[in-house]
């Protein structure tokens, strides 16, 4: 134990560490002054005493501690004659923290500072403010307008940027530039809400409240946790096979095909067929395309999977365009007839005769009789080649009855002269009154001006045209009083610009031209004797915004566009009987069973896409839960369900000029 | 339980209940698509700032803010809990902007350079009392001065009444330079025996060379040297307990300065 009175107060030094400085001897482990340094860091120790005056005369006061009283003394002046070169005093360890402390808080706001100037695209201030990379398919849409690509205030000068610190910063409307939703996008799945739970964020969801950018390259930014799902759900469900609601007795087959194709029919009857059997597809993969099977497994089209058998049926379903009716009357003006057209075979065949008859009258000197049988000429009265009625087509174009021929004699003659005069132009003309120019030059596409005229020559003269080739290859012709279209195949854009022409016909203002609307849309849309027996296969349906709406294309359902399969996913793995299912027949059955009970064709007797009875059992949950199950495969909700409607880009996404 | 313990374990379980809290909030508000990170983030903030008032406490003593055991109590609960509030916060241990993992080191940097003082804190006084030798810091400089002076003064009381220079040539190669300064910092931090090792090989190694009369001025300089080798202990551990916080206390000052620029801009950027 170290002697206690060794730092009594009169022979030990007083230590005062909290001062800036300490002895520099002392730091270089000698002997320390007495003093010490100043608080300016000067040395203290020059003198080893401070002499103080009594009366005129000056004393040592050196310390005990550094032996007291000296030999010499002061001088006359006042000074202490011990002195010693100065040393160098340090900073102590309190203040030397101090000044490290000020240092590093001075260090780091220097670094900030410079980088704000740094680069003079501003890299260095983005350095400083980016809270990480961006995800994959975020950063190269921003990297031609930076960071103000999401944050406004980027761009602003110094004094805007800092204000913008306490201004509300929207960043989600900033999504809006380059994604698109069907539907609402800041409302619960873009459609209004339907959730019961109460929550603040049901009106009103911004984008971040779910997708956290900044995390990395590799960051799954679109991951949603079940937990989240189940924040607005008001029935919670902890896990698929738990507690997930059971599939609706429909489900998937909630919304009718778009191609009415009966896969009982054709399964059970048609493809065991003797005389098909060449040309009877096996099994399902003979006509859905598996290889890029996602949500659906589309059908191979048309030419592969049907042209087959039903290619022959589509030329045979023609399209009358016009036919010359039973008129009352002839208001036609038969020599201008004569004058455009030049005399008919009948006519030169009877001036033939006149000129005969008056070369037997100059003969026989009985010009008195010329002026009864050439010269006032027979006054025969009218009898129409046609007793036919008008096409429907016609009927609906010129709005005329179409059984009424004191209505429709008159338009019908004047379309007939119209057609003289300027070929299809007329007709070009009368249907761009009901579907604009676009649609009349496609229905009329391949229409030649000279069969028009033919045609209207041959009708202005109460004839029958006579055509001088047989239509083989399909295409606009004209045959006795009619003027037809033959369909060309499969997907003759004449063919279904007519019948989109029929869909759209009903509505009008008129009752009788909604009528004869109907009565052309009927012959037109018909399934078995319809234009291009389009209809037979294509479904129609009513919709909210035009009459009747004709499926062209195989479509994905969209009854449920926040579910999601991934046929493709399915592929080439084992049902629980131990059957692949790729495999083309026994696999695909594992989860759609053919049900040979079910009227399929009756959901199609009506235009209503909503009623619709499947060839297909419904799916169950236990069906997916053979696999989907605890323990088992993935359960959670993204698995199967999307959270947005349709989602899209309003910016191009490639990088090609 | 003396008090101390009592005021640990008070504040430890409000720390760990501070802790859940706040773990539990962020997970609700996170599923609840809100943005803990927000409330968690100025709560860390208001923590740090709160922290580094012990340093202006221990700077403005006269000044009746409590006891400092109290605040360094706090300060060490606080530190730890705003280590766990860092991670509520950040969702991660690393986050991935340049700018937050320099943040992140330095906030890494100043926590653990805490709990390295505060576990040399808890050690090192007691090694010391085991010494039995009290010594004020800023007097070991004087201390050594004056050990050295005597052990010179041994030297050449030996020299000149025994007439033989061994000693005083060991002491020129030897012990000389043990005397002028502390010595085996590393091992006496370490708590190792590097010193008594050295003290009692040179002692050995010239105590055989020496007549009786030599070996008695030899025994007073090995007191002399096992006194010194106590003060340098005392110098090895002391100056641990006074630079760790030249560490701590300026990566303390940095982290305020990156946590002020990350506010800002978290503020225009995301608020």
């Amino acid at each position: 134990m170290m002697d206690p009175n060794k730092f009594r107060h009169d022979i030990s030094r007083y230590e005062r560490p909290n001062r800036k400085f300490r002895c520099g001897r002392a730091a270089e482990w000698g002997k320390p002054c007495e003093f010490g340094p100043d608080n300016s860091g000067k040395c203290g120790g020059i003198y080893e005493c401070q002499p103080a005056q009594v009366g005129d005369r000056f004393e040592c006061r050196r310390s005990t501690l550094f032996g007291g009283p000296c030999d010499n003394g002061p001088g006359s002046d006042g000074k202490c004659s011990q002195h010693q070169p100065p040393c160098r005093p340090r900073r102590s360890i309190r203040s030397l923290r101090g000044l490290m402390a000020i240092s590093a808080f001075a260090i780091v706001i220097s670094v900030i500072a410079l980088m704000l100037t740094l680069g003079s695209d501003g890299s260095g201030h983005n350095v400083i403010s980016s809270a990480g990379p961006l995800t994959d398919g975020h950063a190269n849409f921003t990297s031609s307008s930076g960071c103000v690509a999401c944050h406004e205030p980027h761009a602003k000068d110094a004094g805007e940027w800092f204000l913008a610190a306490f201004e509300e910063n929207n960043i989600s409307k900033n999504c809006l530039n380059c994604h698109t939703f069907v539907g609402e996008p800041f409302l619960a799945h873009n459609i209004s809400s339907n959730a019961n739970k109460t929550n603040t964020h049901s009106n009103n969801f911004s984008c971040i409240a779910c997708h956290s950018e900044h995390k990395g390259e590799d960051f799954d930014i679109t991951a949603i946790s079940d937990a989240k799902c189940n924040t607005c759900h008001e029935r919670e469900i902890s896990s698929f096979a738990n507690n997930h609601p059971n599939f609706a007795d429909d489900f998937p087959h909630d919304q009718r095909t778009a191609i009415r194709f009966d896969h009982s029919s054709h399964i059970t009857q048609h493809f065991k067929d003797q005389r098909l059997e060449d040309i009877a597809p096996t099994n399902c993969t003979s006509c859905h395309e598996v290889s890029d099977a996602v949500q659906s497994v589309k059908p191979v089209g048309y030419q592969t999977a049907c042209a087959s058998c039903h290619n022959d049926a589509i030329p045979r379903r023609e399209l009358v365009l016009l036919r010359l009716p039973e008129f009352d009357d002839n208001f036609i003006d038969l020599d201008f007839v004569s004058e455009t057209c030049g005399p008919t075979l009948e006519a030169w065949e009877e001036i033939q005769d006149n000129i005969a008859t008056v070369r037997e009258a100059i003969e026989a000197e009985e010009l008195d009789m010329l002026d009864e049988e050439i010269l006032i000429g027979d006054e025969e009265e009218y009898e129409p080649v046609s007793f036919d009625e008008p096409a429907a087509i016609s009927s609906y174009l010129l709005r005329t009855p179409i059984d009424d021929s004191s209505e429709y004699t008159e338009p019908l003659q004047t379309l007939i002269v119209g057609l003289l005069e300027d070929g299809s132009e007329v007709l070009e003309e009368t249907i761009a009154e009901v579907v604009g120019a676009e649609g009349a030059k496609k229905m009329l596409s391949g229409l030649s001006p000279t069969l028009t005229r033919e045609v209207a020559c041959a009708w202005a003269s109460n004839e029958e045209y006579e055509s001088p080739s047989d239509p083989n290859y399909g295409g606009w012709y004209a045959e006795g009083v009619e003027l037809k279209y033959k369909p060309i195949g499969h997907g003759d854009p004449v063919v279904r610009a007519w019948i989109n022409f029929g869909a759209l016909s009903v509505l009008d203002d008129d009752e009788d031209v909604e009528e004869s609307g109907e009565f052309m849309r009927d012959e037109l849309l018909n399934p078995k004797e319809g234009f291009g027996a389009c209809t037979k296969c294509h479904s129609v349906s009513e919709t909210e915004t035009n009459p009747l709406h004709v499926q062209w294309n195989f479509n994905n359902s969209k009854s449920r566009p926040h579910t999601f399969y991934s046929h493709g996913a399915h592929l080439n793995i084992l049902n629980p009987s131990g059957i692949n299912l790729a495999d083309p027949e026994a696999g695909c059955q594992t989860c759609h069973k053919l049900n040979v009970q079910a009227n399929y064709g009756a959901s199609f007797s009506d235009n209503n896409p909503h009623i619709f009875e499947s060839n297909f059992d419904s799916i169950d949950k236990e069906t997916c839960t053979q696999c989907h199950n605890e323990g088992q495969v993935r359960q959670d909700c993204q698995l199967c369900h999307l959270y947005h409607n349709e989602t899209g880009f309003n910016l191009r996404v490639t990088n090609n000029d | 339980m003396n008090a101390v313990t009592t005021r640990y374990i008070i504040l430890w379980v409000f720390s760990a209940a501070f802790i859940a809290a706040f773990a539990t909030y962020s997970s609700i508000s996170n599923i609840n698509l809100g943005q803990p990170e927000f409330i968690t983030g100025y709560v860390l903030f208001g923590l740090m700032l709160g922290l580094a008032t012990f340093n202006a406490r221990k700077k403005l003593s006269m000044v009746p803010f409590g006891r400092s055991a109290y605040w360094l109590a706090v300060h060490v609960v606080g530190g730890i809990a705003a280590l766990g509030l860092f991670f509520i916060h950040t969702g991660n241990v690393w986050p991935t902007g340049a700018y937050e993992q320099a943040l992140a080191i330095v906030f890494y940097l100043v926590t653990i350079s805490g709990i390295f003082g505060y576990i040399i804190q808890k050690i090192y006084p007691k090694r010391l009392v085991q010494t039995e030798l009290e010594i004020i810091y800023e007097r070991i400089p004087a201390e050594l001065s004056e050990l050295r002076e005597k052990s010179e003064s041994i030297t050449i009381a030996c020299t000149e009444n025994t007439g033989s220079d061994t000693l005083a040539r060991h002491y020129m190669e030897s012990l000389r330079w043990y005397f002028q300064r502390p010595r085996f910092f590393l091992s006496h931090a370490l708590g190792g025996a590097a010193a008594e090792h050295w003290i009692n090989q040179s002692y050995q190694t010239v105590s055989r060379y020496l007549s009786e009369a030599e070996r008695e001025y030899l025994n007073n300089l090995n007191d002399l040297a096992k006194y010194k080798s106590k003060i340098d202990f005392h110098f090895a551990c002391q100056s641990m307990m006074k630079y760790w916080l030249l560490a701590h206390v300026p990566l303390a000052a940095a982290v305020l300065a990156l946590i002020f620029w990350h506010v800002i801009v978290v503020n225009v950027y995301a608020l």
